[in-house]
């Protein structure tokens, strides 16, 4: 992956917390850091779309019923003549 | 480590509440390499399909994937994992041996599920080699 160098401004405060996470051997430079904030921002707007769609009303125990049975299902389309 | 992460987490994860929501979360977040099957895929759909409207169901899928693409993702195809399909059979009802076969790679270091009677608490599994791989959510929460 090619990378570009940009320049960023960050508050004293945002700094000294990259930092302090760097010196304690989380992130091996300021870059990673930021890097990995990036990424985790990403991973949070992608599950807010997520939840945007609605949340699954039925309780968990009918979910889990209904995993089985499509699981079954889906094992039978995919490789049910595959393991007899 | 690469985990393989049964259909329930998924599940667990398009909820809104919940502390189950939050495991695939933390996989995700910590660096982990999450490997999705072509069997998860096509039961994902599936499930889409029963659990949301047509209209969400048809975009659920993707921002799922989207979501799991932000983290590091590894797909396997039943042509990486057939060669384990009959030893998987030994331990599992059939409809479960996609996800026992696959866990069974040797690429894959976890296998992570809810499923206590298939899995957790499936004793020939548990004296087997396989028990190492396969892991409680909790238990993978302890981990990371």
């Amino acid at each position: 992956m090619t990378m570009q160098a940009v320049q960023v401004r960050l508050s004293d405060e945002q700094l000294a917390t990259i930092d302090k996470l760097v010196a304690a051997g989380r992130y091996p430079s300021r870059s990673e850091a930021i890097r990995d904030y990036l990424r985790k921002a990403q991973l949070w707007e992608a599950l807010e779309k997520i939840l945007a769609l609605g949340d699954i009303d039925a309780p968990e125990s009918a979910v889990e019923k209904r995993l089985a049975a499509t699981r079954q299902r889906v094992y039978e389309t995919l490789f049910g003549k595959a393991v007899a | 480590m690469n985990i393989l992460a049964d259909s329930n987490l998924y599940i667990a994860s398009m909820r809104r509440s919940g502390l189950k929501r939050k495991v695939l979360w933390r996989i995700l977040e910590t660096n982990n390499i999450l490997v999705l099957t072509d069997f998860l895929i096509a039961e994902l759909r599936e499930n889409f399909q029963e659990l949301y409207t047509p209209s969400q169901a048809r975009i659920a899928l993707d921002l799922l994937l989207q979501y799991l693409s932000t983290g590091l993702l590894i797909v396997k195809t039943a042509q990486d994992y057939k060669q384990h399909l009959k030893t998987a059979a030994e331990f599992v009802p059939p409809k479960d041996t996609p996800i026992l076969a696959a866990a069974m790679l040797d690429d894959i270091d976890l296998l992570i599920t809810w499923d206590a009677k298939h899995f957790l608490n499936n004793v020939k599994l548990m004296q087997s080699q396989w028990e190492a791989k396969i892991k409680h959510p909790d238990e993978l929460l302890e981990m990371l």
